[in-house]
């Protein structure tokens, strides 16, 4: 059904993105990804991805106006102000039954806005409309996400046709996130940090916030602030966060009716 | 009739209540013994970041004694250094909200130089011409950043020290949280220092209703660092990035 609307015109690229839930970017032979409104809250950068498929390069030679999926080198230019994306694997490690689990880093903010509220609700947040949810995705000016990688045993031939048309055995989840408002020259401050309940304890949480400081310093942003519930304090504290410095407080409206 | 004066004075109550409430409200009058605030001059207040001239914004970063680093480099007299020109247009840029006020540069020097009884026919008609950022001196200053969909900071809240304790610091940050609940985003914090807490109390804000600790990276140099660590200079702070973490050999 899918290969059947992936070869239609472009103009009917809205429908048939819109019918895709595209959680794996491989799973069509068309990208799926182009800049949506609410279902992927996708930044308008050049994703850089380190790894060149061979059905990824006949796609892009199909595409005439194809700008989401075009392997090139980072930017040189001094005014890009946007952090460069990366995408690694952070760790790596063997299942039980064979399977191998990767955990990758990705800061391209590449976020489905339903597996983040997913993973809000299992950390315990509270509900936020996902058109405020993917709006501060977009205008945020760093999301760093962890997702997890599952490839079942017997996955090896990617090249194959078969492989390629057919449900690939990966699942890929969105694990954690960290995003970052800045105005791109002083001050920065880090909202919505959060780590799936089932993969906290082993450092994903500080990676993200270390990756995120670290490109922020990068750019010479030398104020970096957060929020943290009095939970978390103590874990700030450790990442090099001091509270309240040179008594130093963030106020909040409070609104009056 | 005992029901009519009980009201009359109830409403008596309220009157005063209401005047004294006034007077009170805020710390401006509270400081000045309840005196009334001097009258504030025509001015004129924009939204629109194209109205402001980048190097009178400078001036009055330095004229208000503001860095935008927070730990910023003093010198001996207590000044600031100033703000970098360029990293300047670039925060503008992506701020939000940036709201400038203007005035007119005799009634700004009017509170420091005598105004003369006798007025011209030139003053008169020069009074009489409304105030535009083109004429205008820029006097107040105000920005926030935004997601555009959740939350906002507002930073660099700033009017010349001439023009001070006349509403126009409020008005500023009304302003702001206008526009911004106007864009349905109602996180609001502004990061604020011991000496401005009075003020953005006065204007509507307060401690976290969540109950949340700010924090800042603060994360410095001990020693000599390593050839491989990445460190950052921020004001009079020498921050210490975290290590790049190697990504797993597969």
């Amino acid at each position: 059904m899918q290969t059947h609307s992936a070869l239609l015109s472009t103009s009917q690229y809205p429908i048939f993105s819109f019918g895709c839930n595209c959680d794996g970017s491989n799973l069509s032979l068309f990208p799926c990804n182009l800049n949506l409104g609410v279902g992927r809250a996708r930044r308008k950068l050049k994703v850089c991805q380190t790894r060149a498929s061979f059905w990824e390069s006949i796609r892009s030679g199909f595409l005439k106006n194809n700008t989401t999926q075009v392997i090139e080198p980072p930017s040189t230019n001094q005014e890009e102000e946007e952090p460069l994306p990366e995408e690694f694997v952070l760790v790596e490690k063997t299942l039980a039954d064979g399977a191998i689990e990767q955990i990758i880093f990705s800061s391209g903010g590449d976020v489905d806005v339903y597996d983040l509220q997913a993973l809000c609700d299992k950390v315990g947040w509270p509900r936020r409309p996902l058109s405020k949810l993917s709006a501060a995705l977009k205008n945020s000016y760093m999301v760093a996400t962890l997702h997890s990688l599952r490839k079942s045993p017997g996955e090896d031939d990617e090249y194959t046709w078969k492989s390629y048309l057919t449900e690939r055995n990966e699942q890929k989840k969105l694990i954690g996130m960290a995003r970052a408002t800045s105005d791109h020259a002083f001050n920065a401050t880090i909202w919505d940090v959060l780590v799936d309940p089932s993969y906290q304890g082993q450092g994903l949480g500080k990676a993200l916030v270390e990756k995120t400081i670290r490109a922020l310093l990068q750019r010479d942003i030398g104020n970096i602030t957060l929020f943290a519930d009095s939970q978390v304090v103590e874990f700030y504290r450790n990442l090099g966060f001091e509270p309240d410095p040179e008594g130093i407080k963030g106020m909040f409206w409070h609104p009056r009716y | 009739m005992a029901v009519a004066p009980a009201t009359v004075q109830r409403f008596a109550d309220k009157l005063k209540w209401g005047a004294s409430r006034k007077r009170s409200n805020g710390p401006i009058a509270a400081a000045a013994g309840g005196a009334r605030k001097p009258p504030l001059p025509p001015i004129f207040i924009s939204t629109n970041p194209s109205h402001i001239n980048l190097h009178e914004l400078r001036d009055l970063y330095s004229s208000s004694n503001i860095s935008c680093h927070r730990f910023p480099n003093v010198d001996a007299d207590g000044r600031v250094e100033p703000v970098d020109i360029h990293k300047l247009r670039i925060a503008l840029r992506h701020s939000s909200v940036v709201v400038s006020v203007f005035c007119r540069p005799y009634d700004n020097d009017d509170c420091t130089a005598k105004s003369s009884p006798m007025m011209g026919l030139g003053d008169i008609l020069q009074r009489a011409i409304p105030v535009t950022p083109s004429n205008g001196q820029l006097v107040g200053f105000g920005r926030a950043v935004s997601d555009q969909g959740l939350t906002a900071s507002i930073y660099d809240i700033m009017v010349m020290p001439s023009l001070r304790r006349m509403g126009i610091g409020r008005m500023i940050v009304k302003r702001i949280v206008r526009i911004l609940t106007s864009r349905d985003i109602f996180d609001i914090a502004a990061l604020c220092a011991e000496n401005e807490r009075l003020f953005f109390q006065a204007c509507g804000f307060g401690d976290d209703i969540l109950g949340s600790t700010t924090m800042m990276y603060t994360r410095m140099v001990s020693s000599y660092p390593a050839s491989d660590q990445m460190v950052k200079c921020a004001g009079r702070r020498v921050l210490l990035a975290p290590s790049l973490r190697q990504p797993f050999a597969s």
